[in-house]
């Protein structure tokens, strides 16, 4: 297995606080990893540091067995601009040319602009975007270069539903040819379509690690949907969620808790439970961190 | 010259072209200085205005330079576009070329103007040999004085680039006594300005167009300068971070 990433007990420290504390993270060829967090978890500080934009305080960074910092190892990368920083004057197509003179063996442009839909705005000028257009200029451009692995920071950010769709194709099929991301979402339906393995920080550190169905297997939860019921206080309950009628029990013993409930005489009809989906694994791993 | 440094210097062109307040500001001002406080008075002195236009040209030099590049490479620094620069390959070499290229146009949007009245509305006169060599001496200035920006902009926020531009320039002027008479200079000028940059500047473009000698040491400290802000450009470059809080 060929790693192109290797990050090693980074740590990063601004002024008093500690944004990375103590992680260690490889990302193999070929894999899509998805980095889920709390806003403030550290996600972005991981990525700036391995991307070179920040030196860590200490620890060390190894991209495709090189430097972040040095050149043969930029030109096999891909990053795209977080937000929507393009420069206003500059049209699309003199972006992707520009980009694309950095790097030896650059993707053609009217193939890179197909590939994300964006042949219709090659003459616009990137200030005259909308925000999600300006967000998919920013995406394509990490793929310009023909990279070994692209940093993903928040993608899809702004998009509608149909142009997330698109990127996500884009990923894929980037991802078919061999590809590896690393790519961290609000959405966490977004890392549940695409990513190989998800990795959970939170306060700076890595406190979940696996592939989908481990980390959601790795907090036994299950969710119990009840419509209408008088809940009296019970034990077993990881948190409660209500929307309109219904109402979510998260618990990690949903036997107990249909017990419980049934004992304690509450009313309620329409019993439902089911397995944890990743967004319940996620608010339960982190949850948990910080109240201890 | 690799394809790369002239995407950026097509590229620089371009911003500075379609946002050209500061373009404009750099060009206009210091043959404003020479039309309104320097032609009125000393206009039909040949020797004294040849004097003063060498100087207001490496004044324009340092204004475009210096005001130009501090402030350009401090936006990009904390600009969202900047950083993603830095995740490029290429290295820095074509950027500096390319910035350096730029700032060859612009100083020739700045110095054209002032040439163009001393010329045809002054006594000043230098033989076309002369005026060659002191176009071969701007360049050493251009070169000082855009690595000078690029060390502000490397060290500076944007807002204390902006800042030190508008208040440092006629500090360095002065201190290089760029602005005196000769005869005038008060002493402690004389003492200090040898160690300024703008006078070895001055001095090299002076001795170039008039063949007067001057003492060594403006032009051995000249030298230093170039050094220092070149290594501080690279230390800059180098030391630079995002400056973003997760």
């Amino acid at each position: 297995m060929t790693l192109l990433a290797r990050a090693l007990d980074l740590t990063r420290r601004y002024n008093d606080t500690t944004a990375l504390d103590g992680v260690s993270l490889d990302i193999p060829a070929g894999q899509i990893l998805g980095l889920l967090g709390p806003n403030g978890a550290g996600k972005s500080t991981l990525i700036n540091v391995m991307t070179g934009l920040l030196r860590p305080s200490s620890g060390s960074v190894e991209l495709c067995g090189g430097d972040p910092r040095s050149e043969s190892t930029r030109s096999v990368i891909g990053v795209t601009p977080q937000e929507t920083g393009l420069p206003e004057t500059w049209r699309v197509a003199e972006l992707v040319d520009f980009v694309a003179a950095h790097f030896p063996d650059p993707v053609d442009r009217a193939e890179l602009l197909d590939r994300f839909d964006l042949t219709p705005l090659a003459d616009r000028q990137a200030g005259g975007l909308s925000g999600g257009q300006q967000r998919r200029v920013a995406v394509a451009l990490a793929f310009v270069g023909r990279p070994r692995l692209v940093f993903l920071d928040e993608p899809t950010t702004g998009l509608d539903v149909d142009a997330r769709r698109a990127l996500w194709d884009g990923i894929r099929s980037f991802h078919a040819d061999g590809g590896a991301v690393l790519l961290t979402s609000h959405y966490i339906e977004e890392v549940e379509a695409l990513a190989d393995r998800v990795v959970v920080m939170d306060h700076g550190r890595i406190i979940a690690d696996g592939s989908v169905a481990e980390i959601r297997s790795q907090v036994r939860l299950k969710r119990v949907t009840l419509t209408d019921p008088m809940l009296p206080a019970l034990s077993g309950v990881a948190s409660i969620q209500r929307d309109a009628d219904r109402t979510h029990l998260l618990t990690n013993d949903a036997t107990a808790l249909v017990r419980e409930l049934v004992t304690s005489g509450a009313s309620f009809t329409d019993i439902e439970i089911e397995s944890a989906s990743l967004e319940d694994a996620f608010l339960a791993i982190t949850g948990a961190r910080r109240t201890t | 010259m690799s394809s790369l440094t002239m995407t950026y210097t097509r590229r620089n062109l371009a911003d500075t072209i379609r946002t050209p307040t500061m373009f404009l500001t750099v060009a206009l001002v210091p043959v404003g200085v020479m039309v309104f406080f320097v032609v009125p008075f000393i206009g039909q002195d040949a020797v004294a205005i040849t004097a003063a236009t060498a100087t207001l040209v490496v004044f324009g030099v340092l204004m475009a330079c210096v005001g130009h590049f501090s402030v350009a490479i401090a936006a990009q620094r904390e600009s969202v576009w900047g950083h993603y620069l830095r995740t490029l390959p290429g290295g820095i070499a074509p950027q500096m070329f390319g910035y350096l290229l730029v700032g060859l146009t612009v100083v020739a949007a700045a110095i054209i103007p002032i040439l163009l009245v001393a010329g045809l509305f002054t006594a000043a006169s230098a033989p076309p040999s002369r005026v060659l060599l002191a176009a071969g001496a701007l360049l050493i200035t251009v070169v000082t004085f855009t690595l000078l920006g690029l060390a502000m902009g490397y060290l500076m926020s944007m807002r204390a680039a902006a800042i030190a531009n508008s208040i440092g320039f006629l500090p360095l002027a002065v201190a290089g006594g760029m602005f005196f008479d000769k005869a005038e200079t008060p002493e402690i000028i004389e003492q200090i300005a040898p160690f300024v940059p703008t006078r070895g500047a001055t001095d090299l473009v002076l001795v170039a167009l008039t063949g007067e000698s001057v003492g060594p040491l403006s032009l051995v400290m000249l030298a230093v300068w170039i050094t220092i802000f070149a290594g501080l450009t690279v230390w800059g470059h180098r030391r630079d971070q995002v400056r973003r809080f997760d």
